[in-house]
């Protein structure tokens, strides 16, 4: 982790600095308790062993157990403590992380996909865990360790200690090399994953089609494609830490045949003991095993670093549209929306020219135009789910860059054409808008629409599958038709797709929605004919350009584009 | 005592591991010896350094001190590079593994028919293939170390014993104490972390639900609602994890504890024997090195053996995804369609459940072949059903299906779905370019194929204004084009195929009254050469069928041309009584 993104991974859980130092602390004391233990073996031997006296080697051993009993305590909770902290940490992360990516704009979930969003959730995450829960107590443990050794280590001798200590700027040389690749084949391995697992979701979510159409081969050649990726990448970042940890040992070996060498002379002239020999070989392995520990958690840090990047990376998203404006229109106005010279583009081409509308409290809309005309645009900017390229979007007067989300989500509701259902009842779906507050049974037989759940064994409380998976394409969209109904927003925008329900079922749902919607204003991007003669006011598009806004039959007399969709619709009605 | 390790879980898992052995025979074999290589160069260490200290420096021989320590510079170097060795093939298995294991259970899902993928969801499936996968890769990357250092222990026992049989036992005792402990700790640690993985594969649903259904989320402002759902699903797995922590810190500290209890007990038995002249004090010293060799070996032991919990319930966990049969399978008889059949259909006596629905129930029709023959019924009365049983996307309970005279389960399960083609009514598009997506399932498809079948689903011009034309990525399930564009990909996809029979299951729904009108025209081109059936409620589209087979209470209850049906059948009738277009009289 580079000292930026470690800095910053601290600074996005401030709650977690206090628990943090502590558990260092506690660390430090477990650190300070090892370093005691070769102490007294060193005495033990210096003036127990070699002075042939057992009661004070009995004594020092005393000692010594009473470390160990110490250590035990110290040592678990130490361990305890910063497990604590990295398990809060990752869950801290991760309510940050979905937070955060519910509050971004449609704009980034059309530009990135659900599985590689997923994979920052989980794998990501796991990477985080593994180095909380592994590594982060290892990495402390030993980088204090290390520390104590290396104060252990010239405590005995100074000057042993400078020459001991000879060889670690090989060490430094080679670990910034390493670093440097390292990041790169752990950002790839990120990267890939992210890949594989939407390459994974995509031929989960996919899999009726794919089987339907025999296509398994291919698809699995191209998830293996991906997956043997982020193969490389790993054995990537496997191979830069083959080269480096061989240096770990290359300099142990080193340092320690330098100790010895001027040991034996310092030995020759007595100004150094055996014992304080032993003692220095101790600690020097206990400066160089933390390091070899420190090895193996060393990817797991620069992994975790690549992670916690992926991370601010969607952190660092901005949310234009929850973020721009605060107000909530006084909606006493009877303009409710105008569409103002708006031009729209996705970014590639300019979908929208110039529109210019107004549509009134109350009215009902409908926008016809072939596929690709723009009335889904339209309907996207009606929903705030984007603001114009050019021109003004007003609600009840009100610029759409100053309305706040919030007001626009509690004032509109939307029907998509492709109804998405969540796991759970029927019931939980149908109040999805306002859980609390509906009184689902009073109202739907109040629309009149009760009966139409008999058809389920358990009625309302009929479980629903992933993506209602097990209720029929018609009936999810019933289901999802009423729940954007009894949500009772000011405006609806549908995206017709009522084909697929039969006549009972969207008389049911359009007497519903009648019923309610008489004081509400509706948008509906309409595919069939009775819609649009039900509609009070036609919008009609063509290539991006409103070409027509009346009532049908002042279209039908003036308006040459819709006179010939017209005839398409009753040539395909006849 | 080391019950975990011989539950059935565990030996299952153990095949699982060796399997991964087997495919990596190479790699794994030069982790392995580089690791024993490794083992041996440590273990000569302290015995360099007793020969430094009695040779060298008790006896002040700077000759052989010089000779002993470049001695020692060799074999440290020797084993660095065997460390390096050891630490490249090792992740090498270890991520082969990982992405073999991927691979297979990607493969698998395929198979699984759609009753399972009804059943299980696909954040489920997500975390096993990734998070279980790499805890599984975990285990590997471990083996060849952890293998290497319990030789070690073995090898440091046995030179103790010989330095000293009575300080050499004393050090053994610590080996049962620490496999004791670990396995004490592994019987514990198997159901919580089964329970943190769980916790884990319930948050990946969760949050891959959200993030599936944003647009709804978003339209309905319920941000709120989605993140205190994935919020729960993340205390959860806290709360399991804080489990599994508190039992790993009760345990670990004590993997490090023992060999220092251990040390302390040499120390105190060698210093008497070393007092008492029983051993030299150079055998004392060298002795306290091995025993501090001891440690680490001991340490990562320990370490290896209290990870095997977490790495075997992932095991057990794509173990079970693996078992799961696949229900839907070709059956051991080679029988094909008859070349040149017209694609006639017979249903006979069709039994179908769904889950504990009946929808069903003794379903009988023939449909002649090269018909175009519409299926009409209520919402919900099976019409998709039926569409979902002729390619065998399901299986039957009972009664059979013929196509061309041929009983459906008794073709190849390839066959039968490149003869029937079926346009879905909700369009899934792969994030491919438009090209795959129309040629889905097929290899051989060529440029001119493709643009016939996108030009007769009204297809051709959108996608040749693209920016890259047929070359265009088409994005997550075809998000950035509209409903009715991508229906018209999925259109052209069915039609490709050229198949005995073709089911439209209200593929037109999101497209627009003059596209509709130019494509049934296309259509009734291509559909006369071949049976297709039409699933609509649509009377347009139904009057272009040559008859209907009306669908009810899970049987036919009516079949014939649409007219005959409107003045005999009333349930019939009353389907469209409102649908009667008004346009005409507004006129």
């Amino acid at each position: 982790m580079s000292e930026n993104t470690f800095l910053r991974s601290l600074k996005l859980v401030p709650e977690i600095n206090r628990p943090f130092l502590w558990s260092s602390l506690i660390a430090l004391a477990g650190a300070g308790l090892r370093m005691v233990g070769p102490q007294l073996i060193s005495r033990g031997i210096d003036n127990g062993v070699l002075k042939s006296d057992y009661e004070y080697l009995l004594q020092q051993s005393f000692y010594y157990f009473i470390t160990l009993i110490m250590l035990y305590f110290v040592a678990s909770k130490a361990l305890l403590a910063i497990g604590l902290v990295g398990e809060s940490y990752v869950r801290s992360i991760r309510e940050k992380l979905f937070r955060h990516l519910a509050s971004l704009d449609i704009n980034y979930f059309e530009k990135n996909k659900t599985g590689v969003l997923v994979a920052r959730m989980t794998s990501d995450m796991q990477s985080l865990n593994e180095f909380a829960r592994e590594g982060a107590s290892s990495v402390i443990t030993a980088l204090l360790t290390i520390f104590g050794a290396t104060i252990a280590v010239f405590l005995v001798d100074v000057q042993l200690s400078l020459l001991s200590f000879l060889v670690l700027p090989l060490l430094g040389i080679a670990t910034k090399i390493f670093r440097n690749h390292a990041d790169k084949a752990y950002w790839a391995v990120r990267e890939w994953i992210g890949q594989v697992l939407s390459s994974l979701q995509e031929g989960i979510s996919g899999v009726r089609i794919i089987q339907a159409y025999s296509d398994e081969k291919s698809q699995y050649e191209r998830f293996k494609k991906i997956n043997d990726e982020h193969l490389k990448a790993n054995m990537q970042s496997a191979k830069n830490i083959a080269i480096y940890f061989p240096f770990l040992e290359i300099t142990r070996v080193t340092s320690i045949a330098v100790v010895i060498w001027f040991a034996s002379i310092r030995i020759k002239e007595g100004t150094l003991t055996v014992g304080e020999l032993v003692a220095l070989l101790f600690y020097l392995n206990y400066f160089f095993d933390p390091l070899i520990q420190l090895s193996f958690n060393y990817d797991l840090l620069r992994s975790a670093g690549s992670s916690m990047k992926k991370v601010f990376s969607i952190l660092d998203e901005e949310p234009l549209l929850s973020n721009t404006g605060t107000l909530s229109p006084d909606m006493d106005s009877t303009n409710v929306i105008e569409f103002n010279d708006v031009s729209f583009s996705y970014g590639r081409e300019t979908v929208l020219h110039d529109v210019n509308f107004s549509i009134m409290k109350g009215e009902k809309i409908a926008i016809v135009g072939e596929t690709g005309a723009g009335k889904s645009t339209i309907a996207k900017l009606i929903l705030r789910f984007y603001l114009p390229s050019n021109g003004d979007v007003k609600f009840y007067g009100e610029s759409a860059k100053d309305v706040s989300q919030r007001w626009t989500r509690k004032t509109i509701a939307y029907v998509p054409q492709e109804s998405f259902l969540f796991r759970g009842t029927i019931r939980d779906n149908l109040i999805y808008s306002n859980p609390e507050k509906i009184e689902l049974k009073d109202e739907l037989s109040d629309i009149g629409v009760l009966d139409w759940f008999d058809r389920y064994e358990n009625g309302l409380d009929q479980e629903v599958g992933e993506r209602g998976s097990n209720v029929s394409a018609g009936e999810r969209q019933f289901i999802a038709l009423l729940r954007a109904v009894l949500a009772k927003r000011e405006i609806i925008v549908f995206d017709e797709a009522t084909a697929n329900l039969d006549i009972e079922s969207e008389n049911s749902i359009l007497d519903a929605t009648d019923k309610l919607l008489d004081y509400q204003t509706s948008v509906v991007i309409a595919h069939r004919l009775e819609t649009i003669l039900n509609a009070e006011k036609i919008l009609v598009m063509k290539n991006g350009e409103l070409v027509g806004f009346d009532n049908h039959f002042n279209l039908l007399r003036d308006n040459n584009i819709y006179k010939d969709l017209f005839s398409a619709w009753n040539l395909s009605s006849q | 005592m080391f019950n975990v390790f011989k539950t059935p879980e565990f030996k299952k898992a153990l095949e699982f591991y060796k399997q991964g052995v087997k495919e990596n025979k190479r790699s794994f074999f030069l982790s392995m010896l580089s690791a024993v290589v490794w083992c041996f160069l440590i273990v000569i260490q302290p015995y360099i350094i007793k020969r430094v200290i009695d040779d060298g420096i008790v006896e002040q021989n700077q000759q052989i001190l010089i000779v002993l320590l470049s001695f020692m510079l060799i074999i440290g170097y020797i084993r660095a590079t065997t460390i390096g060795i050891r630490r490249y093939y090792s992740m090498h298995v270890s991520y082969n593994v990982e992405a073999g294991i991927r691979n297979r259970i990607f493969t698998h899902m395929q198979k699984l028919a759609f009753n399972f993928h009804d059943r299980v969801p696909t954040g489920d499936l997500m975390a096993r293939a990734s998070s279980d996968a790499s805890q599984v890769r975990l285990a590997f990357a471990i083996a060849p170390l952890a293998t290497a250092n319990i030789l070690l222990l073995i090898i440091l026992s046995i030179t103790l014993l010989s330095l000293s049989l009575p300080l050499g036992s004393l050090v053994l005792l610590s080996i049962p104490a620490v496999l004791w402990l670990a396995s004490n700790f592994s019987s514990k640690a198997m159901g919580v972390s089964l329970r943190v993985k769980e916790a884990e594969a319930e948050m990946t649903t969760e949050v891959e639900e959200q993030l599936g259904g944003i647009r709804v989320v978003k339209a309905f402002g319920n941000e709120e609602l989605a993140s205190s759902k994935v919020e729960s699903a993340i205390s959860n797995i806290y709360n399991t994890s804080l489990e599994y922590l508190n039992l790993r810190t009760r345990f670990v500290p004590l993997f490090e504890l023992i060999p220092m209890v251990i040390t302390l007990l040499v120390l105190l038995l060698g210093g008497y024997l070393s007092i008492n002249e029983f051993i030299t004090l150079g055998d004392f010293i060298a002795f306290t090195q091995y025993v501090f060799l001891l440690l680490w070996p001991l340490r990562i032991t320990a370490w290896f053996l209290s990870e095997i919990p977490s790495s075997v319930s992932a095991g057990i966990r794509i173990l079970e995804l693996l078992d799961e049969e696949p229900t839907i399978i070709d059956e051991k008889s080679n029988i094909s369609f008859p070349e040149g059949g017209d694609g006639s259909l017979k249903f006979t006596d069709v039994n179908f459940k769904y889950g504990k629905d009946n929808i069903f129930q003794d379903l009988s029709f023939e449909i002649e072949g090269k018909k175009t023959v519409a299926i009409v019924g209520s919402t919900g009365s099976g019409k998709s059903t039926l569409a979902y049983l002729l390619p065998r996307l399901y299986d039957i309970e009972s009664g059979t299906i013929e196509i061309d005279g041929v009983d459906i389960n008794k073709v190849k399960l390839q066959e039968l779905r490149s003869e029937v083609s079926l346009a879905f009514e909700e369009s899934f598009l792969f994030s491919n370019t438009a090209r795959e997506n129309i040629s889905l399932g097929t290899d051989k498809a060529s440029q001119d194929q493709i643009q016939s079948a996108a030009n007769i689903a009204r297809a051709h011009e959108f996608i040749s204004q693209l920016p890259e034309s047929y070359e265009t990525k088409v994005g997550e399930r075809g998000y950035g084009l509209s409903g009715g564009q991508r229906q018209r990909i999925a259109l052209a996809r069915a039609i490709l195929r050229k198949p005995r029979i073709l089911i439209l299951d209200d593929a037109l729904s999101a497209v627009d009254a003059s596209t509709e009108e130019e494509i049934r025209n296309e259509l009734s081109n291509v559909m006369s050469n071949m049976t297709t059936l039409i699933i609509t409620n649509r009377v347009p589209t139904i009057e272009l069928c040559d008859e209907v087979v009306f669908i009810e209470d899970g049987k036919v209850k009516a079949q014939g041309s649409h007219i005959k049906l409107i003045e005999t059948v009333q349930s019939y009738k009353s389907l469209f009584l409102e649908n009667q277009p008004s346009g005409a009289q507004n006129e």
